[in-house]
């Protein structure tokens, strides 16, 4: 396969890991967002675990995937869903399928890089499924420390990778970037599964931040994002203490940190899923919503609005993190 | 005006509610959308989980909130109007 070809990561293999029997020789196992996933190769930048015992794995497969469902409740350019199936397309790069056995078929359209393929597909593909197994797929980044997560959530462009990258460079542990499912316990906590070890940040930030260009592991042309892998990320799931919507405005009133409670936090969260609106079909709405009212409920929300004004990113990511208040992880 | 003393309201059965506190979200199985209730307005959607007639909404508003009888009706019956123009809330007339 071409997207395999070049990666040069040093994924352990199946012989440094023993695999109970059932799985079919070849499959990689790893857990990212929470969940556990099969793949019949390796995935850069993750490393193999044991698939837990409680709990199933997504079984990704490389195939031709096929046009079309059978009975769409939503379509649009690039995506055909029902409760049960989902197809979806990103063009010039892959196609990918989605049964409701939460298989996933993977079809490669065109020539792109490993880091970039794997990216795409798990982000989409796991927050499809994760929807379906009653988890809420907010589009937020995370970082960690004291071991409570802190997710920043907000619309495309609203800041959520730079600013977790600057409190990485503070101290932070990376936790999960473009992603977090959070998946509500029994007792009430809210959780979120570390997601892949990679930040992927707008040519802009990375050049307010200082990192290397040279130091990339992988180029998103279409949305001109450069894809860092990270030494120092978190590998399990830990509770979800804050959730910030970052917002820009040109409007200083409006500037600042904000408590979000009742339905003005749930209203939030809502604008800030990872999935468009036409993927929550009929059969998964109750299952959503009450898992937003559930961390509505259970976890304090901030507004976190300031200006667009990449010279002063510094003193309001200082501002947050002032805010946020847990300690960045010991160096090691 | 659909509000009067011949009528009892109930909620519709393709909503289902979410407590936040004293403020609560609903939602519209059918479309997906999501509606909010203030503190006051979501005790009324409480009460409207049984059959309930204008007068018997006045009674338990004024008994829980510092409001006058008037202002208290004159504000269900307009929330009454909204909520059923909306099909949040079905009226029936009663035959006593």
């Amino acid at each position: 396969m071409e997207i395999l070809s070049g990666s040069t990561d040093d994924t352990p293999t199946l012989a440094h890991m023993a695999l109970p029997s059932g799985l079919h020789a070849g499959s990689h196992t790893y857990r990212a967002f929470g969940m556990y996933f099969t793949s019949p190769v390796p995935v850069p930048g993750l490393s193999s675990v044991v698939p837990g015992t409680t709990e199933s794995s997504i079984m990704i497969q490389f195939g031709n995937v096929p046009d079309a469902i059978a009975t769409p409740e939503y379509c649009d350019a690039t995506v055909q869903a029902s409760s049960s199936e989902c197809l979806f397309e990103i063009p010039g790069r892959l196609r990918f399928y989605v049964d409701e056995k939460e298989g996933v078929l993977v079809e490669s359209i065109g020539s792109v890089e490993p880091s970039v393929f794997w990216g795409m597909l798990l982000s989409l593909a796991m927050s499809i499924i994760g929807l379906r197994r009653g988890y809420v797929p907010l589009h937020a980044s995370a970082v960690s420390g004291s071991g409570v997560s802190v997710a920043f959530a907000g619309q495309s462009g609203s800041g959520k990778s730079t600013t977790a990258a600057t409190l990485i460079h503070m101290g932070h542990q990376a936790h999960s970037d473009d992603l977090c499912l959070v998946q509500m316990g029994s007792g009430g906590a809210a959780m979120i599964g570390a997601g892949l070890p990679e930040l992927r940040l707008w040519d802009e930030a990375v050049e307010v931040l200082g990192w290397s260009a040279g130091s990339r592991i992988g180029y998103v042309e279409n949305i001109s994002k450069a894809v860092y892998r990270l030494k120092n990320s978190s590998v399990s799931s830990l509770p979800l203490g804050r959730v910030y919507a970052l917002e820009f405005s040109d409007d200083a009133s409006r500037h600042g940190i904000h408590r979000l409670q009742g339905f003005d936090a749930m209203a939030m969260l809502m604008d800030c899923l990872r999935v468009r609106p036409g993927l929550i079909t009929r059969g998964l709405r109750l299952l959503l919503f009450e898992g937003l009212a559930q961390i509505s409920r259970e976890v304090e929300v901030f507004r976190f609005c300031r200006p667009w004004d990449s010279q002063r990113l510094q003193y309001w990511t200082e501002r947050l993190a002032e805010h946020i208040g847990i300690s960045p992880e010991p160096a090691q | 005006m659909i509000s009067d003393q011949g009528r009892r309201y109930v909620r519709d059965a393709g909503y289902v509610t979410a407590n936040l506190g004293e403020e609560l979200a609903v939602l519209d199985m059918a479309s997906g959308s999501y509606l909010g209730f203030n503190s006051t307005a979501a005790e009324v959607w409480r009460l409207l989980e049984t059959p309930q007639t204008l007068d018997a909404l006045c009674v338990a508003m004024v008994s829980q909130f510092e409001v006058q009888q008037d202002r208290c009706r004159a504000e269900i019956s307009t929330l009454l109007d909204r909520l059923c123009a909306a099909g949040l809330v079905l009226g029936m007339e009663c035959g006593n």
